[in-house]
Formats: structure tokens, C-alpha cells, sequence
């Protein structure tokens, strides 16, 4: 179908086809038109226009806008037209960019829209992300709106030509990518996404010398035009995700797929021009590079095709990068034993020779687990021994060096297969070593899976291992490692079972542990007592747990009452200055359930003096380091049942200083994970006191997040559990009072029926009462909360978050009863 | 100055450049910009004019004798530059009414740089309807070429030109009319 312009044409084709002697005049004269303009030529038609754009003039300019001078046209695309100008307000000099979006803005709703998304990046403050100085919508003379935006001009070059003229190394690259995941991060967490990083949206800018990214050009405008016209896909090919490019609604992910693209790109040096041939093929063209092996799995992993596969936040491929700068194992490479082998070889010469023994007869002990299970039973008493020696050895002392960074979890293989391994032979009859060898192994296999909170199959390591041990001793007069073995495994094994809320049978095997200890220690007075006071540690806790403060006072002397013995010989050594604080952190525990406030602060303060001495000692302990972050976390609640809230918020940011670094550095352990909540949590409540109720929300939440995580993880563990309820319960709290009642009572009902759950199972543990009473008189339950009330009245666990709800709900009266 | 590609650029892409052949006008403007100067300081109130910035272009580059061997080519080629030139000095000119409400510009540089924006639009639908006409419209209007010349570049006859020009004027005036 023809036009009308196009019929017009043809009419005017035919009539001068037919006409040797007509031309412009005389055709419209015949049409009785005039036009309106001859178009005889440009010099005469747009003169002025001409003038101006051959002479520069800057008159012109200033009479067209007071706000701005048009320099030079930097590029134009589909999607807009970018100038570079001046401000023109005599105010002051300042370059800087103008883009004007192309698009048709109609309805007055998508100005708002744009004007809004504008407000939101003009509100991002980063270093890493260039200013907005002004935008808006202009109504044009031919009824279309033009959005327009002015940023401030970065004068410097994009990153892929300042890493080729640089020639940088890759840790230089890597480095450069880091900082912008920090900036990617801060833009994800305010809900953006960038949805256009390419190397020519990332200038690099000298801040203080130190070369610094920075963002430019946020694909967010576009979108909002993608929804309107449905046909235009923003999208930059080569460097947007599959998901962008089909038109689905990208996330946060898809920054991180465009990231992994410009990584791989600088690092490879390839040119746009390759990368737009990228898509096609590119998990071929990863591999084939020359680039580092790490960096390559770095990049596939960002570049992966289902978004879930991907990284789940820049946070996690910054703290990968940082890992491979750093010669730790990437996180996801957790399963792949040898890697983190070598890892650790190049990462600490010392343990070298010994590592590379491991990893050699790992591969022996890895093939000889899998081999079929006929031949597992007719291996010979001898060659069982030999097996259960090389893998007691990888789970003991591999297990305490990757227990200091954090890195547990990369046993998780060995521990499955040698528990297989370990269930094949149990109907062997063996000789008394043998036995002595099984129970260390289930030992050692029932600690991994309590370090990953596993806590189902810790329990049942522990018992074969418990079993072993008994065989041994039926058979055995020498008893000097039997009680050596049973006081580990009884510590072990207590914890697991005092986490599930098994009040009788942790209270059974804590005496068992400390009078096997002891029982070792008269037969061997020089052995190890460092399980003695882990006994004593894990007995106070247990007693004051379920409320028996004579008892639990008893446990926690004995055991500082050891520390200090133990010091005055060795003033120096790390594990008792650490075995030291753990043991006057709990008496700051006690302090607070039945002493003094004051006092269990005091024990805080000192508890943190000997962590920090021990950390000193020995700084490559992560675990030490988590100590003092475990001390300061508990230090800031105490303030803030002190109500000295300034001093509790200064605790608390000390925390999360070493959470947060503990996180990067062991960002898969779940323990640390915990312990970050707690302090979130404890953050947020500060924050409440202090009528923040902003700063609240946003740490309780995050608080809860972990929380949540943790208990999807391991649901059975009652510990896990509370934790969650308690902050469920704080953040639905925060609900209330900034008036979200939909929110408050889903929360809280969500953690009723969990703890509800939990103290069935476990009615006498006073934490769990508290919090499931808490729970009941926040959903105003009070009928159902009065019998735990009652309950913890006696127990002495009626505390300011009780009083205050009950003051509340005006039910004061109960506290006398 | 140029490349040697420029005249197959003239006879086979039209106006709509390539980066390097944007890249080649963009030396061209540099120079036109340069003569327009003088040229301004010789003319004063009068205003610029094509023939004469272009006249002067090519006589710099014979002097220079690093350019064309041909100057209706030459010519040619300078048209698609001036077009591109002018409609991004219109296009910056019309942005700049975008970036402050309160200047209302009833400026006649404003008005021809609408205009221009509005007669290459239809340029642009003239090309798919009849690229000939189109090119020998570009030549002549931004160019000032002599018919004689167009009708050597493109390889048709005097005659011809002139009716394809009388044609396409006619055409886009009736266009913009409407």
C-alpha cells in the first residue's frame, strides 16, 4: 500500500514525465500553491544555520539557553544523542555531559516515571557512579515529550584503553573489578540495576591518584520506554545477558553476566569487536584463553546462561576475585579437593611438602573409597588400619587448619565417603587398634558434620564412635586412650546435643566428659587438658542454660580457676589465652542471668583483652578472630540492656567490622553467617532505642535474612530455630511501630508456629519459653502466655523485653504471681 | 586528506556514512570550517555560502596536491559532508530548546534548523521512493553543484539532472506542505 506522500510522488513523477517544459514554479502555479520555500540551495534556504555552524557562534547559545552551552556532539545512537556543554550560568566553569534520550514520552504518568528514576540516581552518592546535575521532560513543538538528563563530565579513558595502554596485570584488572562490584553493590542494594555495563559506560577517573571506575550511562530511562513501545529491546549485544536480549525482565544477575563479559574482555584483550561474537561461543572461548585457570572459572561462573547459576550478588564475585588475589580457593570450588590443595601449597610454603603428601594419597584414598564394596570388606585388618590412619589424618589435622580459615566445609567429601567406608566394615571383627582407629574416625567425621550444622549426621557419628570405644574397652586393661577419646567425644558430642535441646542425654554426656578427662589426666598428668576445659566451658553453658546457676557458677570457676594455671605456666600461648576469654565470656553470661550487669560487662572487657593478645599470637586463626567478634557482639547487648546505647552502637559497629571481613574472608561458613545476624540484630534494636527506626529495619532485616537461611538449611536445629523466631519477633515489632499491621502479624505468627514447634519438644529450655511467651503476648495471646510467664518467673528470665510487653498489654499484675 | 574510497562512497552509500568515511567528513569540516572563517572576515553581513566554501576547499587542496585528482568528485563528496553538518548543527540547535523552559527562541537559525530537520526526514523517504533523484537533489542544494558537473559524477546527461532536479525540488516541497 502506497502512502499519500508516496501518491503524491507519483503524481508529480508522471505530470513532469509528461511535461518536458514544467518545472517548480509552474507546477504549483498550475496547483494554485505556494510553497513555502523554493529549495534552491542551502546557501539561500538556511543561511543563518549555515553561518552559525561554521562560525561557531556562541552567541547563538547563550540567546537559545541560560543554562547550558552545547560544545560538541560526543555520540548518537539509537537510544540517544549525547552532547558535551558548559554550564552557561556564569555561576561557575563546569563541563558536562547532556543526553538526550530518544523516545516518545506521551502520557504525563512516564514523566513522572522518568523523573522519578531520575531522582532515585541523583540520589546514589558513590564515588563509582557519575552525578546527575539535572533532567527533565520537554514538551516539544510537535506534541512529543523529550527526557532529557545532564551528568557530570568524567574526563578519562574507558577501562578496556586504559588497560591496554597500561598494559596491567591481572591483579591490577581484578583489582579494578573489585572496585567496581564495591560500587555495583551499593547500586543493587538501593534496588538499581545498571542493565548496560560495557567498557565504554566505565571510565576510569584518578581519585587521590588511585585509578577508580566509574559508572556512566544507567540503562534505567530505557526501560521504561521498552514497556511502552514494546518493540525496542535495550540491550547491547556481546555484553547483555541471554535474558536481556530475549526481552525478559533482567535482575541484579544480569549486571553480573555484563561484568563477567568486560572481565573476561580485559583480561583476554580482546576488542569489542570479538565480544560481540561472545554470545555464540562462549564457554569455548573462556577456556581457550590464556588466562589463569581460577579467573576463567570466576568469569564462566558470571557468565553462566540461567541466571541462578550465576553469582547470587556482586558481593559474592567480589569476595571470589579477592580470593584469587589472595591464593584462597574460589567459593565455589568447595568439593574440588586438589584445588584447594594447591591453593594452600602456594599459599603457605611451609605446609607444602606436607600438603602435597596429602594430596597425593587423597587421590589414593578417594580411589580406593569408590571401588566396589565386595572389595572394601575382604581388605585385610592391615591395609584397613593404613586407610583409617591417612583419613584420621586429613580429617584431624587438615580439619585444624582449615578450621582457622574458615574452610571446613571443603571436607564435606571426605567425610561422606569415609563414613561409607567406615559403615563397610563395621560387621568386621577387629583388633583393639582397629577399634581405637574406627572411633577416631567417626570422631573426627561427626566434628565436620557439626562444623557444617549437620547435626543429624554428627549425632550418629558420634554414637559408632561411642560404640568403637566400648569395643576397645572390652577387649583393653591399657585404658589411656580410651578416656583420652571419650573426653573428646563426649565434648563433641555434647554440643551437637545440647543445639538439638537434648536436656537429660547432654547433661549425661558432659559428665562423662569431665570425668574421663580427668580419669586421662591421672593416668597421663602431662596430656592435653584442653579438653577438660572444654568440659567445664560446655557445662556452664548447659547449666545456665537450664537454669542451674550453683551448678553453672561451679563449672565456670573450675574452668577459669584451670585457664589461670595454665597461663601462669605459659603466658603466652594462644589457646589458652582464647580457652581464657571463652571461659569469662560465659561467666559474663551467668553475670548477667543471675550477678550483676556491671560485672559481666567487666568479664567482657577483660575476655576481649586476652582474645585480642591470643589473636596477636596467632593471627592466621580465623577462629580467634570470630572469638573477638563473638565478644564484641555480646559486649553491645549487654550495653544495651545497660541502656548505654552510644557504647553499644560502637560495639556493635566493631562487630560487623569483623563479621563483615570474617564473611569475605570464609564467606560459606555458616557459623560465622549466624553470628552476623546476631549482630544485625543487636544493631537494630540499638537502633530502636536510639528512635532510628530507618536504621532498625534495615539491620533487623538483614538480620533475618541470614536467619532465614540458616534455619532452610537445618531445620531441626532448635538453636537455629529461636534465633530465627527472635527475629522475626524484633522485625515484626518494627512493623508495628512504623504501623504496617499486615506485616507485623504475618511475621509474628510465622515465628509462633515455629517456636511453638520447638518448646513441644523441648518445654524446659527457658530461652525457648522466653521467646515462645514473647511470641504470645505480642499476638496478644494471653491466656496461652500466662503458664510461661509463671515458668519464667521461677527461672528468673522475666527480663525488660517481658516486663515492658506485659507493662504493655497492662498486665503487670502477673509479675507477682 | 581522503580516502580513496570516497568516490565509490559518492556513487554507492549516499548519504548515510560509515565511521570512517563520518570520520573523513569530519576532516573535511575541519577545513570548510577553516575557510568559512576567512571567508567570513572577506563577506562580513552577507553570510556564507556553499559554492564559495566549497570552491575554496578544493583550490587549497590542489595547492596542496595531497587530495582528489577529481574535482566534481571532490564536490560531490563535500554535498553529503555539508548535509551532515548542518543537520547536526540543527539537531544541537534544537536540542538546546529542550534544556530551558523559560527561553521561549523565536530565533530564525531555530526556525531553519527545524526546517532542515524536517526536509531531511523527507530526504530520507525520497531515497527509498527514488535514490537518483535523491542524490542529485543532495548535490545541488548542499553542494551548489553546476548541473553539468552532478551530471558527470553520477554518469547521466546535462538534461536529465535538471529534470531530476526540478522533480525532487518539487516533490519535497510538496512533502513538507503537507
Amino acid at each position: 500500500m502506497k502512502n499519500d506522500i508516496e501518491k503524491l510522488w507519483d503524481e508529480i513523477d508522471s505530470s513532469f514525465d509528461e511535461d518536458e517544459n514544467l518545472d517548480f514554479q509552474s507546477y504549483f502555479q498550475s496547483k494554485s500553491w505556494i510553497p513555502e520555500n523554493s529549495l534552491e540551495s542551502a546557501s539561500e534556504n538556511i543561511n543563518q544555520l549555515l553561518t552559525s555552524a561554521f562560525s561557531g557562534d556562541e552567541d547563538l547559545c547563550v540567546s537559545v539557553s541560560s543554562k547550558y552551552k552545547i560544545i560538541r556532539k560526543i555520540d548518537s545512537g539509537g537510544q540517544s544523542d549525547v552532547y558535551l556543554a558548559e554550564r552557561n550560568d556564569g555561576i561557575y566553569q563546569q563541563q558536562v555531559v547532556i543526553k538526550f534520550i530518544s523516545n516518545n514520552y506521551k502520557s504525563s504518568i512516564l514523566k513522572e516515571q522518568f523523573l522519578q528514576e531520575m531522582q532515585l540516581l541523583a540520589d546514589l552518592s558513590h564515588p563509582g557512579v557519575v552525578p546527575i546535575i539535572d533532567a527533565d521532560v520537554t514538551q516539544t513543538k510537535d506534541g512529543t515529550e523529550q527526557p532529557w538528563l545532564v551528568l557530570e563530565y568524567i574526563s578519562g579513558q574507558h577501562i578496556d584503553e586504559y588497560c591496554s595502554t597500561n598494559k596491567l596485570r591481572n591483579r591490577d584488572i581484578a583489582k579494578l573489578i573489585i572496585s567496581l562490584c564495591d560500587t555495583l553493590d551499593f547500586v543493587h542494594q538501593r534496588g538499581i540495576i545498571h542493565k548496560d555495563i560495557k567498557p565504554s559506560n566505565i571510565l576510569i577517573k584518578p581519585i587521590n591518584n588511585v585509578p577508580y571506575p566509574v559508572l556512566i550511562d544507567f540503562g534505567i530511562a530505557q526501560e521504561q520506554t521498552d514497556k511502552d513501545n514494546n518493540q525496542l529491546i535495550f540491550a547491547t549485544y556481546g555484553y547483555s545477558s541471554p535474558e536481556q536480549v530475549q526481552n525478559n525482565r533482567p535482575d541484579h544477575r544480569s549486571d553480573i553476566y555484563s561484568l563477567g563479559v568486560v572481565l573476561f574482555q580485559l583480561l583476554s584483550g580482546k576488542d569489542e569487536f570479538d565480544i560481540k561474537k561472545f554470545n555464540e561461543n562462549r564457554k569455548q572461548s573462556i577456556l581457550k584463553s590464556d588466562i589463569p585457570k581460577d579467573l576463567k572459572e570466576i568469569v564462566l561462573k558470571c557468565v553462566q546462561k540461567n541466571p541462578q547459576q550465576r553469582y547470587d550478588s556482586v558481593a559474592m564475585l567480589r569476595n571470589d576475585l579477592n580470593n584469587w588475589l589472595m591464593d584462597f580457593p574460589l567459593s565455589f570450588n568447595n568439593n574440588k579437593l586438589s584445588h584447594i590443595f594447591v591453593k594452600s601449597i602456594k599459599r603457605n610454603k611451609f605446609f607444602s611438602a606436607l600438603l602435597a603428601i596429602i594430596f597425593i594419597s587423597g587421590i589414593y584414598f578417594a580411589v580406593k573409597y569408590t571401588s566396589d564394596i565386595k572389595y572394601q570388606q575382604s581388605l585385610t585388618i592391615k591395609e584397613k588400619n593404613a586407610t583409617d590412619q591417612l583419613m584420621n589424618f586429613m580429617l584431624n589435622d587438615l580439619y585444624e587448619n582449615l578450621v582457622k580459615i574458615g574452610r571446613v566445609d571443603v571436607l564435606k567429601q571426605v567425610v561422606d565417603k569415609s563414613i561409607n567406608h567406615l559403615n563397610v566394615q563395621e560387621n568386621n571383627q577387629l583388633s583393639p587398634q582397629g577399634y581405637l582407629q574406627s572411633a577416631t574416625a567417626y570422631i573426627n567425621a561427626g566434628r565436620v558434620y557439626d562444623q557444617l550444622e549437620q547435626s543429624t549426621e554428627a549425632n550418629q557419628a558420634f554414637l559408632q564412635a561411642f560404640n568403637n570405644l566400648e569395643k576397645y574397652k572390652s577387649e583393653n586393661t591399657q585404658l589411656t586412650e580410651y578416656y583420652n577419646l571419650l573426653s573428646r567425644l563426649s565434648v563433641y558430642h555434647s554440643q551437637v546435643l545440647s543445639s538439638e535441646g537434648q536436656e537429660v542425654k547432654t547433661e549425661e554426656t558432659l559428665k562423662t566428659a569431665v570425668e574421663s578427662s580427668k580419669e586421662y589426666l591421672l593416668l597421663n598428668p602431662h596430656g592435653d587438658k584442653q579438653f577438660l576445659s572444654e568440659a567445664y566451658l560446655e557445662q556452664g553453658y548447659y547449666y545456665l542454660e537450664y537454669g542451674k546457676p550453683e551448678l553453672a557458677i561451679q563449672a565456670i570457676n573450675n574452668n577459669l580457676q584451670l585457664c589461670q594455671q595454665m597461663l601462669e605456666n605459659e603466658p603466652n600461648s594462644a589457646n589458652w589465652l582464647y580457652n581464657s576469654s571463652h571461659a569469662l565470656q560465659l561467666k559474663s553470661w551467668y553475670e548477667i542471668d543471675f550477678g550483676s550487669l556491671q560485672q559481666g560487662i567487666n568479664d567482657l572487657k577483660k575476655a576481649i583483652i586476652q582474645g585480642k593478645h591470643a589473636i596477636e599470637i596467632d593471627a592466621k586463626d580465623l577462629r580467634k578472630m570470630n572469638n573477638i567478634r563473638i565478644l564484641h557482639n555480646q559486649l553491645s547487648f549487654f550495653y544495651l540492656e545497660d541502656g548505654k546505647h552510644t557504647e553499644g552502637l560502637e560495639t556493635a559497629k566493631k562487630a560487623l567490622e569483623y563479621g563483615l571481613n570474617l564473611e569475605s574472608q570464609a564467606p560459606l561458613n555458616k557459623e560465622y553467617k549466624r553470628e552476623l545476624s546476631y549482630t544485625y540484630s543487636t544493631l537494630g534494636e540499638i537502633y530502636q532505642q536510639l528512635q532510628d527506626s530507618q536504621n532498625a529495619l534495615l539491620s533487623m532485616e538483614k538480620g533475618l535474612q541470614i536467619s532465614r537461611e540458616n534455619y532452610q538449611r537445618d531445620p531441626e536445629n532448635f538453636s537455629v530455630a529461636n534465633d530465627l523466631c527472635i527475629d522475626l519477633l524484633l522485625v515484626a515489632e518494627q512493623f508495628k511501630t512504623i504501623e504496617q499491621n499486615d506485616k507485623f502479624s504475618q511475621l509474628s505468627n510465622e515465628a509462633l508456629k515455629i517456636i511453638q514447634h520447638v518448646t513441644s519438644q523441648e518445654p524446659n529450655n527457658k530461652y525457648y519459653r522466653h521467646t515462645y511467651a514473647t511470641a504470645l503476648l505480642m499476638l496478644e495471646q494471653f491466656d496461652e502466655a500466662r503458664p510461661h510467664i509463671q515458668f519464667l518467673n521461677q527461672a528468673g528470665m522475666l527480663d525488660e523485653t517481658i516486663k515492658s510487653l506485659l507493662n504493655e498489654k497492662q498486665l503487670s499484675d502477673w509479675l507477682g504471681e | 586528506m581522503l580516502s580513496d574510497d570516497v568516490t565509490k562512497l559518492i556513487n554507492r552509500e549516499g548519504i548515510e556514512a560509515t565511521h570512517d568515511q563520518y570520520q573523513d567528513m569530519d576532516l573535511i569540516y575541519q577545513h570548510l570550517k577553516k575557510i568559512a572563517h576567512g571567508q567570513r572576515l572577506k563577506v562580513q553581513d552577507a553570510g556564507l555560502n556553499t559554492t564559495a566554501l566549497v570552491n575554496e576547499a578544493w583550490l587549497k587542496s590542489q595547492k596542496n596536491k595531497n587530495t582528489f585528482n577529481d574535482r566534481n568528485h571532490f564536490f560531490a563528496y563535500c554535498s553529503l559532508a555539508m548535509r551532515h553538518i548542518l543537520l547536526n548543527e540543527a539537531k544541537k540547535n534544537r536540542a538546546m530548546t529542550y534544556l530551558d523552559d523559560t527561553i521561549v527562541p523565536e530565533l530564525e537559525v531555530i526556525n531553519e534548523s527545524d526546517y532542515l530537520i524536517e526536509l531531511d526526514r523527507c530526504l530520507t523517504k525520497l531515497k527509498s521512493y527514488n535514490e537518483r533523484l535523491e542524490k542529485v537533489f543532495t548535490y545541488k542544494f548542499f553542494g551548489d553543484m553546476d548541473f553539468i558537473d552532478i551530471a558527470d559524477v553520477m554518469n547521466l546527461s546535462e538534461r536529465t539532472v535538471f529534470r531530476d532536479w526540478q522533480k525532487a525540488r518539487t516533490m519535497l516541497a510538496a512533502a513538507m506542505q503537507t
